[in-house]
This record gives C-alpha cells, structure tokens and sequence, in this order.
C-alpha cells in the first residue's frame, strides 16, 4: 500500500499536529518509505491466527476498590500554565 | 564494582560523599564532550551521600552514584524525555524503580532520544551524546546517555528502558552490560510511557553482578503498574555453572539475504564467543526462527501505535509545552504539539495510519497476529535449547548523521533486538569483543522470567572474555 498526500493531511487532522508547509515534502517522502517497509507484513499468511496485545498472559489487572492516598491537588496542578482555582483551565468550546 | 565500593565503605576507607564528589568530578571533565546528562543533580546526590554516611548502613545500592534515563520521574527532578516538550517539567513523584533504588546517589538524569523514539540519541531535542570510544561515534540509543555514562565512569550504574533495545544497542556500542527484564518484572510506572506492551526499564552496568544486584533491587509485582508480574524473584546474585547447557544459534541472524549489512568484525566477534561458550561445556545448536525476520516489522507497526495513543496526553493542559493564548482548543492542541521533534511526529502519524479506519486490519490487527506467530516460535526453540545467542546490533556503534537521512535505514539497527520486546523476554548485551576499535555486543535471550540463566551464561563469558581487562578505554583523550 502506497500512502497518499491526502492521506497524510487527514493523519495530521487525527494527530492533533501540523506540518509545517516547508517540511511537508521530506514527511510524505520518509512517512512513504515507513509505509513501505511495514507492508512486508502483507506476505505473511495469519489466516486463523489470534492476535496478541499481552504478553504475560496477565488476567487479573484490577486493584482492590480502596481509598487511598493520591497525588495532591498543588502537585497535580504544578506543571500547567493553566489553572484557576484549583482547576485546569481551557479555551471555551461551547459558545 | 557496586560489591567492592560498598565494601570499601563499609571499612571506613571511602566515604559516600568522596565517592560522590568523584563521580561528579568525572562529570565535569567528560561530560562537556559527551553530552550524556540532560541534568545533573549535585544538591540531591550530596544530600542522599550525607544521610547514607549518617546511617552507616550499605544495602542495595545505598552509597553508590547512579544515572537515571531522563524518561524516568524523580520527585522534584526536570524530566525531558529529551523533547523540547517538557523542557520544563518537573516530576510530581516517583517512578517505583526509582524508589526501590533508595539510598543510590543520584548524578544527574541522562540525554536519550525524544521519548525513547530512536536509537542513537541524535532525535534528542537538545544534544547527540557521543561514543565514548570514539567520539564521533553514536552512543547508540535511546538509552545512549545512560550506556556512555557508565561506560566513562560518571556514574557506577544507570537504569535505561528498553521498548525495542533500547538499553542493550547502547550498551553494546559502549562496551558495558545492558539488561532487559522480562516485561512485566520491573514496574513501568513512572516512565514517561511509549510503547506499553513492551516498556522494560532495566540496567545499564560495567559488569554482570552490577546489572544482577540491580536488578534484584528493582524487580518485583508494583500496585501502581497492572501489568507487572506476581512472580517469585529468584536470588540473581549467586551465579551457577553453565556446563551441559544448550543454546540456540539462529540460522537467520547470519543470513545476507534475510539480515542486510551484519558487520564482518562483529559476526567474527560473535561466532568467536559461540565458541567459548562450547569451551565452557555449552552445547550448541543451530535453530531456525523464521518469523524472527518479521519482528521488525511488527514492532514498527505496534509501538508507532501505541505510541500515537500514549502522545495524546501531551494536551498542552496538564503540563508540557503550551500556547498561553490559544484561538481555541483545536488550536491549543495543534501550537503546543508543534514542540514535537520530527521523530515523534512521524511515529505519531504511522501509528494514527495504522490504527485508522480501513488500514486497522491490514497494519495493527496483522501485526498482532504475526506476534502471536513469533512468540509461539519463540516458545518451540525454547523447548529445544536453554537460551538464544546472536549479535546484539548488525554493526558497532556507527557515525553520527550517519543514518539520519533515512528513518528505515535506522530501524534497521533494532534487526536482532525487537524480537525480545514483542515476546516480551529477557535479554542482555555483553561486552564481547573490538571490531575496528569499538564494542562488540553479544546477545544472550531467554525465556520469561529466566534473567537467571541470562545472568548465569553472562558471568561465566564475562569471566572467559575479561573485556575490561583486555581492551581498556582511553579517557585522556576526551
């Protein structure tokens, strides 16, 4: 599979991120070579075969449900530029 | 060397803090051309050095300088995951391997590729940390900071992580031991997360009961990290004879037509330590592992995305880089991410591809299935031998900007170290040998939860090789 530029504008809409117009031809050009390579995948016959995301076979992965002592609301808060009162704070998004 | 320091100053002929004065002395006069410490932290170190002098009492590594791969939190400590994007962030607590290394005297934090995504620090955001063999030389990566580190004695030990070899390659370029745990057997929580079914942090040491000590240290279940394993953890640090052992040599790691580029310096180095191991009363027995070959691949396809979901939560809100005036959400997002250096972006977008609607089930589905394909592999060699031997990396540490132009050409260095991280078992990288005056590493694997016989095949060809011994590392010259 060869990825397009239309592609590739809709992959920087679902990342959050943009190119700069400057840089967008050396992206496209080793994003396609990325591309390329992991299709070689394509040749392998997985018919049938179940896909792994664990490794250990861990089944239980759930603590017990206990209250117990957490990070504070001033260490929570220390890294953002923005707080308000004790909050995180964003740009309005329903006018 | 942990041993004897700690046994020095248990005597009274050293204390924590001249040890620490040293190490931060070493700094000084490395550092500025090594460019391994994104920071280094002399208020902390001398203050653990005076509380461990206080107490008189040497356990673990208490008393010991240490490096920690800036991706790892230490409370009240910049950490960077060398990205431009937390160039001001300090961490709020602990990573627990950070708290189960209590009493070891913090150097500094050390210079990695951004978030890990690399394997010769020249994605860091900030700086190239170079070979201390030969400074215009990669220190391999992402871990390079913390291999160089150790390699020229700023610091006694570090702790890397390893997603795809990321504490081995360097280790291996460098000429020290690097360990990867079993996934699951040192806790992930406090890392600056990248690819989470394969995340490893594990150690970067000058000899095999350095990185055993260590690790016995930092093993172990971790509330904190659902995915870390209730597994007993055997005693690392006695090590036992190796004789009658079997190990597996695969037949594709030697294969011009499935492995490009293997350095004819290393394979020599290699092949030479198969035949030690003979020496050493170890059978050999060529195994064949062909999906091994797919394992690049597969990772290049799993962790860009797990990478892309893990990166959304550099909002530009919580913390990171930020725009303080923002159009709106859309465009707080987009300004702040705009800090990501090109490697992180490109994984982002490879990950986002894969995942997207259409390319699901022909990328990250089929990726996981031919997982499941090489880890059943994995498990049928493992019934036929012990342990699984082979290079490290197809070359020594090679020149910077060297592979830069092209990201393939640069995966292409993780060739014999991913296959560990998608079964998610243990390996190490042991020093083995010079090709053209760098480090040659040689890779020992085994099953999960066996670091006792990686440790055990490792002690006894570290006593057989006497690296350290016979090519000693010239720092005069720095």
């Amino acid at each position: 599979m060869k990825l397009t530029r239309t592609e590739l504008k809709h992959l920087e809409g679902l990342s959050r991120i943009a190119i700069d117009a400057s840089k967008e031809e050396e992206y496209f050009k080793k994003l396609s070579t990325i591309v390329d390579y992991i299709s070689v995948l394509s040749k392998v016959d997985t018919e049938g075969i179940k896909p792994t995301s664990q490794v250990t076979n861990l089944e239980k992965g759930l603590r017990d449900d206990e209250v117990t002592p957490s990070m504070s609301q001033e260490d929570v808060l220390k890294n953002s530029k923005h707080t308000w009162k004790g909050y995180f704070k964003i740009p309005k998004v329903i006018e | 060397m942990i041993k004897t320091l700690q046994d020095k100053l248990k005597n009274k002929e050293i204390s924590s803090r001249e040890l620490a004065e040293e190490y931060f002395r070493n700094i000084e006069k490395y550092d500025p051309t090594l460019q391994a410490f994104m920071t280094v932290t002399p208020e902390r170190g001398f203050e653990t050095a005076e509380e461990i002098d206080k107490a008189g009492v040497y356990e673990g590594v208490s008393g010991i300088p240490m490096a920690l791969k800036d991706n790892i939190s230490v409370k009240d400590i910049r950490l960077t995951a060398s990205s431009r994007m937390l160039e001001e962030y300090i961490s709020p607590y602990d990573a627990t391997v950070v708290k189960r290394l209590k009493g070891g005297l913090l150097m500094g934090k050390t210079n990695l590729d951004a978030f890990a995504f690399g394997a010769s620090t020249e994605n860091s955001g900030y700086m190239v940390t170079k070979n201390p063999w030969n400074t215009k030389k990669v220190a391999g990566g992402s871990s390079g900071g913390s291999a160089a580190a150790v390699a020229s004695g700023m610091a006694v030990f570090a702790l890397g992580t390893d997603t795809g070899g990321s504490i081995r390659q360097p280790a291996g370029f460098c000429g020290v031991v690097g360990l990867k745990p079993t996934y699951g057997r040192s806790s992930r929580y406090g890392l600056a997360a990248m690819g989470s079914s394969l995340d490893c942090p594990g150690p970067i040491t000058t000899s095999v009961e350095d990185a055993a000590i260590v690790l016995q240290l930092i093993s172990g279940v971790d509330p904190m990290d659902a995915t870390s394993v209730d597994i007993q953890v055997p005693d690392f640090r006695v090590f036992e004879s190796i004789k009658g052992k079997k190990a597996g040599l695969p037949k594709e790691f030697f294969d011009p037509s499935l492995v490009e580029g293997l350095d004819a310096g290393v394979k020599e180095q290699v092949l030479a330590t198969v035949k030690r191991l003979q020496k050493l009363g170890v059978e050999i027995v060529e195994v064949s592992m062909p999906y091994s070959v797919f394992a690049l691949p597969v990772y290049y396809i799993i962790t860009p995305s797990e990478i892309s979901a893990n990166m959304t939560r550099y909002d530009g809100i919580r913390y990171g880089h930020t725009t303080l005036h923002p159009e709106d959400l859309l465009d707080l997002y987009k300004t702040s991410r705009a800090s990501f250096e090109d490697e992180v972006k490109r994984r982002i977008f490879v990950g986002n591809y894969a995942l997207s609607s259409g390319y699901y089930d022909a990328y990250y589905n089929k990726a996981m299935q031919v997982r499941t394909l090489i880890i059943e592999e994995m498990h049928k060699t493992f019934e036929k031998v012990d342990f699984i031997v082979g290079p490290t990396s197809p070359t020594p540490a090679f020149g910077i900007g060297e592979n830069t132009d092209n990201p393939v050409s640069m995966y292409l260095e993780d060739i014999y170290t991913v296959t560990a991280n998608i079964a998610g078992v243990p390996a190490i990288s042991i020093p083995c040998g010079l090709s053209d005056g760098l480090p040659v590493g040689f890779q020992i694997i085994a099953k999960q939860f066996d670091e006792k016989t990686i440790l055990d095949v490792s002690f006894a060809l570290e006593q057989d090789i006497a690296f350290a011994k016979s090519y000693t590392l010239d720092l005069t010259k720095l």
